[in-house]
């Protein structure tokens, strides 16, 4: 097989699921488990716990016990995992010490500094590149923009709501929290609304593991984000020569973007996709559950839509679409009592750090009216806070604004499918109905 | 037990570490168990006035809200107390995610002082930047910062 784009870059996982141990099936049994192991012992980094939605009672032990964990993990080696709120925020704002470098592993427990360096992006790069690089796709999401695209966005919402089924069941994610998503996406891009979903596919698979039922194998990765990388670079090369108001445009013609190497492009492109995407998507599908797990909750915000900003932010704290952050040590440093060493990932778990009771009060409930609703960490600290932070709250606030006008209820009628990643926490499916009005 | 001021490194870190300090041990003594972590640390620092200092936030719409400010609490707190719109201050005010972005007036830029390296850095992704602006959890009151003025704007990214 020649070399391409995608080759070259590979999947971010090169083992299978069936690699990893079983886990619990239900959060008593994982509790149990959690608490039986020697402290050691405890490895987070299975996929299969967080797609049976078990890793709570883990983070949980390691909070109090051991907030700065090493574990040597056959898969990726030694990784430590920080799980407090403040450790995790004084990590994410010390850039110097702990780096994001694509070629010492990027951003992710999976890539390494050697065989598995991941594509470069401005998200895995440190200062000063990364900054300009940031700064060149920033105006997209900026106040100016949002502003032009919130009605556009609440019209699709409102067309998306109005074409859903009423009485029977069907999947929220595919009718809804993909559609409008991918509609927005494709907008961000000036990509073809009628292929939106390609975009949604190759978000999905951008961050897939093999085995886990998005892709089967390394080699379907390849090919399918081969296609991606294809399809982006003409699209390159189309606004290189007629620019319009959209991310490639601006990366073909920032002084900054302009000559970067299409390897660096293509990373940047999945940056765009995952983190344009995927989060919103899943906190989307995240919101319906959660007020669904919460009648109280839900009945409250039937009371009061004026909640709906701050249930958006409780949401965001509660999915914690982006399960965790990585960096890179670039020397020794003393942390938390222990020593990470040059050249040791260090994982700094959002999940983790929404559920820290010394930050954040009764933290395992969902309560839609907090006094700080924004003081959560699902959107990271520092320089390489998220970028499109306003485009997710918005758009969640606008489809929520357009389902309260119609729908006093969206039933959840089954148990969501959970995806296999420790990086993504989101949902293939969600099985709904929205009961007929009497 | 007053936040100290992020302006370096070591002085952020500081910041943060303290952050959960406040939210555990001032939670139950202040009566404010239903309330965030940041909001319970704004009661205890009130208790400990000594002098005062005025500050008007000017809102994007053209709104002045004047404030009194205790010595050595920011601006950013001044805001987040009195609830005047426009300053988020999602981080608690560790200089860690540039919400609470405000252009200073100028006649009060000199008296304010310059930006640290590490302000900079977290400021330059804040939407329309400029000249006169800082993130107001840097800018502490004190004597020559009574009548302070500055200007929120539109929105904090």
């Amino acid at each position: 097989m020649t070399e391409t784009l995608a080759s070259k870059a590979g999947p971010p996982v090169s083992y299978n699921l069936s690699q990893f141990p079983e886990a619990p099936r239900t959060i008593e049994e994982a509790r149990a488990d959690a608490y039986s192991k020697r402290i050691e012992d405890i490895d987070v980094a299975n996929p299969k716990l967080f797609h049976n939605d078990v890793i709570g009672p883990y983070f949980e032990r390691l909070r109090n016990e051991d907030p700065v964990h090493r574990f040597d993990s056959p898969m990726y080696g030694t990784y430590w995992s920080i799980t407090r709120y403040s450790d995790i925020m004084a990590v994410d704002t010390n850039h110097k010490q702990f780096s994001s470098e694509a070629s010492l592993g990027g951003i992710t427990l999976f890539g390494n500094g050697q065989d598995r360096a991941p594509l470069p992006m401005f998200i895995a790069m440190d200062p000063p590149k990364h900054d300009v690089q940031r700064k060149t796709v920033q105006p997209i999401v900026a106040p100016g923009n949002l502003k032009i695209l919130e009605p556009l966005i609440r019209t699709r919402a409102a067309a998306i709501l109005d074409s859903l089924p009423i009485g029977v069941e069907f999947d929220w994610v595919d009718k809804v929290s993909m559609e409008l998503t991918a509609m927005t996406l494709a907008t961000l891009f000036e990509f073809p609304q009628e292929h939106r979903r390609k975009l949604t596919r190759w978000s999905d698979v951008a961050t897939a593991v093999p085995g886990g039922g998005v892709i089967d194998t390394p080699e379907q990765w390849v090919e399918e984000m081969g296609e991606c990388f294809t399809t982006f670079q003409a699209l390159w090369h189309e606004r290189a020569r007629e620019p319009g108001n959209d991310l490639v445009s601006m990366l073909a013609h920032g002084p900054e973007t302009r000559n970067m190497p299409p390897f660096e492009f293509q990373g940047n492109v999945i940056l765009l996709i995952v983190g344009g995407n995927d989060t919103t998507r899943n906190t989307i599908t995240g919101s319906v559950l959660a007020l669904n797990q919460n009648p109280d909750q839900y009945a409250k915000l039937r009371e009061r839509p004026d909640l709906i900003p701050s249930m958006v932010s409780e949401t965001i704290r509660w999915q914690t679409p982006l399960a965790h952050m990585r960096r890179t040590a670039v020397e020794d440093v003393e942390f938390g009592g222990k020593t990470i060493r040059k050249g040791d990932k260090v994982i700094m778990w959002y999940i983790s750090g929404n559920r820290d009771a010394s930050m954040i009060e009764h933290p395992e409930s969902y309560l839609i009216d907090r006094a700080r609703p924004r003081q959560h960490i699902s959107f990271g600290y520092g320089i390489h806070r998220c970028v499109g932070n306003r485009l997710a709250e918005l758009q969640l606030q606008i489809i929520w604004e357009e389902i309260m006008k119609r729908f006093p209820v969206i039933e959840v009628t089954g148990e969501p499918e959970r995806v296999y990643s420790t990086f993504v926490r989101g949902y293939r499916t969600l099985p709904v109905r929205i009961p007929k009005k009497h | 037990m007053r936040l100290k001021s992020a302006s370096g490194p070591e002085e952020r870190q500081a910041c943060i570490a303290q952050l959960s300090d406040n939210a555990t041990e001032l939670t139950p003594s202040v009566g404010l168990s239903s309330r965030g972590a940041f909001v319970t640390f704004i009661a205890v620092s009130k208790e400990r006035i000594d002098r005062m200092g005025r500050v008007t936030y000017i809102t994007h719409d053209g709104n002045r809200h004047t404030v009194e400010l205790d010595d050595g609490s920011t601006v950013m707190q001044g805001a987040i107390n009195n609830e005047i719109p426009g300053i988020d201050g999602d981080c608690g005010g560790c200089l860690a995610c540039g919400t609470c972005h405000v252009h200073v007036d100028p006649q009060w830029r000199a008296a304010v002082g310059p930006i640290s390296p590490e302000e900079a850095d977290m400021l330059q992704f804040s939407a329309e930047v400029a000249e006169d602006s800082r993130l107001s959890c840097q800018i502490r009151m004190r004597k020559e910062l009574d009548g302070l003025i500055v200007h929120l704007p539109e929105a904090q990214h």
